[in-house]
């Protein structure tokens, strides 16, 4: 599982430009093919992921169809100088200010719903959560990646 | 055996996570009851309708659906998810 976690100071408010940094990385790392970008980016139009969490927190975790992704990975890009508009998963004519984007890409089979339900946990931990978004980059790379491979 | 529909916008993230959340709460509870998993786009009232309950990561606007639907997004934040249960379970037991 390839494990991305970035920040970025550039302004990001749209939907698109919060998918656009974060699925670069993700080609960067070949984790995908070029157009899983935008077939992410189209999803949300239709479904959006935003999610506001128990700790008020708003992120939102855009995916695409596996037919695109090369390998398991997470992209996860943390807004630093902006919050990007994303609609409301539960009701998409809503919407919330991410401040943290999960870019998943994640192929077909059985790894993958242990991964998502993987981080569903770590999205219901409040604790960790709130560190995370606040934490030194090389910080959150680690302990990002360490609860996500954690095969316990 | 009452049958369930877990729903999401492509069928890949949400609505696995929903599913395997579900399924183990009604494993736990005891009740027998199956979870299959779809896209919305490949629904219709119709397949709406052939389920005893359909829980949504979103809000479904088909017309013509008499089959109760639960938003389930809650599932995934952990928010209200007590009242999703107390919904899934009216269905179920």
């Amino acid at each position: 599982m390839d494990i991305q976690v970035t920040d970025t100071s550039e302004e990001i408010t749209t939907t698109s430009e919060a998918i656009q940094k974060s699925g670069s990385i993700l080609l960067e790392h070949e984790d995908i093919q070029k157009d899983y970008i935008n077939a992410c980016i189209s999803r949300e139009k239709d479904f959006p992921t935003g999610l506001v969490l128990s700790n008020g927190m708003c992120i939102a975790m855009p995916h695409g169809k596996s037919a695109l992704v090369k390998k398991d990975a997470i992209s996860v890009v943390r807004l630093k100088n902006s919050t990007a508009d994303f609609g409301r998963m539960d009701d998409k004519a809503k919407g919330i200010q991410v401040s943290l984007v999960f870019n998943l890409a994640l192929t077909s089979g059985n790894k993958h719903l242990k991964v998502l339900r993987k981080l569903m946990s770590v999205f219901q931990n409040e604790e960790f959560m709130n560190q995370f978004a606040k934490a030194d980059i090389e910080d959150a790379q680690k302990e990002f990646e360490s609860v996500m491979n954690d095969n316990g | 055996m009452k049958k369930i529909l877990v729903v999401c916008g492509n069928g890949i993230a949400s609505s696995s996570i929903m599913q395997s959340v579900l399924q183990d709460w009604l494993n736990e509870h005891n009740y027998d009851a199956t979870v299959d998993k779809a896209s919305l786009m490949d629904c219709d009232a119709n397949k709406y309708n052939s389920y005893d309950l359909v829980v949504s990561s979103t809000k479904i606007e088909t017309s013509g659906v008499t089959t109760p639907i639960i938003v389930g997004a809650g599932l995934i934040t952990g928010i209200g998810e007590d009242q999703i249960y107390d919904e899934v379970e009216k269905v179920v037991k």
